[in-house]
């Protein structure tokens, strides 16, 4: 399990994934998706599943067999120009993905944590806060998900544990409500979420042990606890729950554990190391692609200018509900995320095997 | 003028030695004849012992029998005369005056352009004594003194085995000292040893008063919050340490043994848990880790509790609080902030000043802090029993004293401003700050993350004394 010098290992990896996902799970929004009902949030796992291993492909075709390949060297080979454009491309999807994990939050702790209170000077607290834990290397953020993750399922098992007494068979829904509709864009709404699987694409070389294998084990292991999670949350807090806006919170303000009355303030401050470690796992690949494309010297520099843009990032989004909703609509996230998952990859392959081709039939 | 060999006239050479030690008062220069030849015996007051220069030095020296009239008296010196004292010889006046300065008698003898040093050293030194910061129940007693040769000889006796190698190396440029890198030669990792070695002679330090001037360039590049080495005052403690792979750095004038590589875990640690049970020294560790997280964020957790989370507790504890809050004029994190501040200036006075003093340092911050306060309305009850609590918990860890100090300012200011995010923010900064050390390729946080099972059986829990005994742990396990 352990890494070897320079890299992460598989686990440290999917630990971050973990970590950084788990948040969208708990600060799933009713209004969000109107048709992702109750049923279809705890079937999710099986789209999920679905469309991970879908993803794999690009993912691990990229990567090559020995998995040292990357797609920024992919690109570089067929034109310098291109390995710019994608970098930046895929740098500003990192940091925008950050911004709006940070917009998230920004929105829950105004309406839960500090009512009608500005809390831009929170998140831009936090921001600083991972734009520090960034320039200690991927290593360091490696191994603090794995503390973060155990932290994580420990206060999750909890939260369910105190929550099991309250627990209703009756208030489930029927899994009729879960059409192949509401399933496949329930599955597609939490793929879109899940921007940091396109780290795979950059990051590969610098992992070393099972990175496929893992894989697979990560969308299990993730899919199991969010099934977990739902299941235990549409039980406790049937219709309630289906009317709030942060459905999961709403379990723990009203789950007890002995002398602790309510378990909310522990999911917040779940959520806020979620977020830290998702910003500076996003900010830590923004400065990666652009160092390996642009000035491989200057990576502090570098990770100070994204900071400054992610912070202006974070306070234009968490300015405004409406604002913020438009831009974390599928409809703007989905075909990005098609686009970086699935479209660039794909092409880049499909490009460097012809020219592979073309240059073998040459000779 | 500066002066880089000896001339071979003892005159002239005597005055170089007074050069560099500027006339100093204590420099004694004894002028003698050897076999016939003008010589002179130089050497400190005070750290030389008397007895053994006049028995293995000047007695032999001014005894003809001991000089036959042929082969020269150099010759004889280096051959016969001197076997019961450390000998050596010099070309340097620096490194002569150096030697001089270490304690050894140099002897310039006439015609000769090397001087001899004896190693008759008999300084005042520190006796074995009971380890003063790393107190235990049942283990063994004695601590480090301030020399390095005692210090050394402590850990053999620990450690009676000839793989314990010690390499004898030089630091400090104006203001040297010696050091000891220690370890065993079948355990220790050559990469670390190399890494060490070159940190100790490439350090750049000018003086080196002990093991504290030594250890921030064994810490790497950049330090954060916890180095990458730790500090040990036993030599029971060192010899595990060694016995599992780690390398011992003993600087001369110093109680402290450094060890690296450190881990986190290490902290938690005492030598008491390898003679109770199995299930007390699991629960203490949990104990002291739990001390820990209170000395750090128990004041910072109690403001934003207060001030921001009041529904996390239950109502009539809540109204406790809220009520004796009430009869104080300060905000809660002012309060908090100001009694750790008074708790540290007694913390500080009982430590500087003389013992019985400090006695009464303590109990009229006691009585001040304690009874005063609450009685004249400015301080709560609760908030002193909150720094009731911390600052037990603190003195669990005394290692960590200084951080957990400056953390749990910053906690207080953590929470009373932006309540559970900035605690949590601040404890999750505090988890990066413990991964990302790692300049010996063994991660602080080991053998947590990156986890490693045969660790956590000793690192975390503590395994049976058994399996302990028999299992052979070496820290290059956890090396990437």
């Amino acid at each position: 399990m352990t890494a070897q010098k320079g890299k992460i290992s598989a686990f440290q990896l999917y630990s971050v994934f973990f970590v950084s996902l788990i948040s969208s799970v708990f600060t799933s929004l009713n209004s969000e998706a109107p048709s992702y009902n109750a049923a279809a949030k705890i079937l999710n796992f099986i789209p999920f599943l679905a469309w991970g291993t879908l993803a794999a492909v690009p993912l691990f075709l990229t990567a090559g067999k020995k998995g040292d390949q990357t797609l920024l060297s992919r690109c570089a080979r067929l034109s310098p120009t291109l390995a710019k454009a994608t970098a930046v491309l895929y740098s500003a999807a990192a940091l925008w993905c950050a911004g709006l994990g940070l917009a998230r939050l920004g929105f829950f702790v105004s309406a839960e944590l500090f009512q009608d209170r500005n809390v831009t000077l929170l998140l831009l607290l936090l921001t600083a806060a991972a734009g520090y834990a960034a320039s200690r290397e991927l290593e360091t953020l490696g191994r603090t998900a794995v503390v973060f993750s155990a932290l994580l399922l420990f206060s999750v098992l909890l939260i369910v544990g105190a929550s099991l007494k309250l627990f209703d068979a009756a208030e489930l829904p029927p899994i009729s409500d879960a059409t192949p509709g509401t399933l496949a864009s329930g599955g597609f709404l939490t793929i879109t979420k899940s921007a940091e699987i396109t780290s795979l694409l950059l990051l590969a070389p610098e992992v070393s042990g099972r990175l496929r294998k893992g894989y697979f084990c990560w969308l299990a292991v993730f899919g199991a606890v969010a099934a977990l999670i739902f299941t235990v949350t549409a039980g406790v807090t049937g219709a309630f729950g289906a009317r709030q806006e942060f459905q999961f919170y709403a379990l723990t303000s009203v789950a007890k554990l002995g002398q602790m009355e309510r378990l909310d303030e522990l999911l917040s401050a779940l959520w806020i190391l979620c977020v830290f470690a998702k910003t500076t796992f996003f900010l830590l690949l923004a400065q990666k692609a652009t160092c390996y494309t642009f000035c491989k010297a200057n990576k502090n520099l570098i990770l100070l200018l994204f900071y400054a843009v992610l912070s202006a990032l974070c306070v234009l989004l968490s300015a405004s509900e409406s604002l913020y909703r438009a831009a974390a609509s599928v409809m703007i996230n989905g075909p990005v995320f098609l686009l970086l998952i699935f479209g660039i990859p794909l092409a880049v392959f499909f490009a460097s095997a012809l020219r592979k081709r073309k240059k073998a039939d040459a000779k | 003028m500066k002066q880089n060999t000896f001339s071979g006239n003892v005159k002239t050479d005597v005055s170089a030695f007074k050069n560099i030690f500027a006339d100093s008062g204590d420099l004694l220069i004894r002028p003698l004849r050897v076999c016939g030849r003008p010589a002179a015996a130089v050497c400190l007051d005070g750290m030389c012992d008397e007895t053994r220069i006049v028995r293995s030095v000047t007695g032999p020296l001014t005894d003809p029998a001991r000089f036959t009239e042929n082969g020269g008296a150099a010759a004889q010196i280096r051959e016969s005369v001197y076997k019961g004292v450390d000998l050596s010889e010099s070309g340097s006046p620096e490194d002569a005056a150096k030697a001089v300065a270490a304690g050894h008698l140099a002897l310039l003898l006439e015609g000769e352009t090397t001087v001899f040093l004896f190693g008759v050293q008999g300084f005042p030194r520190m006796q074995v004594t009971e380890a003063q910061s790393e107190r235990n129940e049942f283990g063994g007693r004695e601590g480090f003194t301030d020399t390095l040769r005692d210090n050394v000889a402590l850990l053999r006796r620990k450690l009676c085995t000839p793989l314990l190698t010690i390499e004898n190396l030089t630091a400090g440029r104006s203001c040297p000292a010696s050091v000891a890198v220690c370890y065993l030669s079948d355990r220790a990792d050559k990469e670390i040893l190399k890494k060490i070695r070159q940190k100790i002679t490439h350090s750049g330090a000018d003086t080196l008063l002990g093991s504290g001037w030594l250890r921030p360039f064994l810490n790497g590049e950049r330090t954060g919050l916890f180095p990458a080495t730790g500090i040990t005052e036993r030599p029971d403690v060192l010899a595990y340490k060694l016995s599992a792979g780690r390398i011992a750095v003993i600087v001369d004038g110093s109680p402290y043994a450094i060890i690296v590589p450190y881990l986190f875990t290490d902290y938690f640690h005492s030598p008491d848990d390898y003679v109770t049970g199995t299930l007390y020294a699991v629960f203490v560790r949990a104990l002291r880790l739990l001390c820990f997280l209170f000395a750090v964020a128990l004041p910072g957790l109690f403001v934003a509790v207060c001030d921001f989370h009041p529904n996390m507790l239950p109502a009539d504890v809540m109204f406790k609080i809220a009520s004796a809050e009430a009869q104080t004029p300060f905000p809660l994190a002012l309060e908090a902030v100001a009694i750790h501040l008074i708790y540290e200036a007694v913390r500080e006075a009982g430590m500087r000043m003389p013992k019985a003093a400090g006695h009464t340092v303590s109990i009229v911050g006691a009585l001040v802090i304690g009874d005063a306060a609450v009685q004249a309305g400015l301080i709560a009850a609760p908030m002193l029993i909150v720094v009731g609590i911390t600052t037990v918990c603190s003195a669990v860890l005394s290692k960590l004293q200084d951080k957990t100090a400056v953390l749990r300012f910053i906690f207080i200011a953590a929470g009373g401003l932006t309540g559970f995010f900035g605690i949590f923010l601040g404890l999750g900064l505090i988890v990066v700050e413990i991964c990302a050390v790692s300049p010996y390729g063994v991660p602080l946080s080991a053998p947590l993350s990156p986890f490693e099972k045969k660790y956590f059986g000793n690192g975390i829990l503590r395994t049976g004394m058994k399996k302990l005994s028999r299992e052979r742990l070496n820290v290059k396990e956890l090396k990437f």
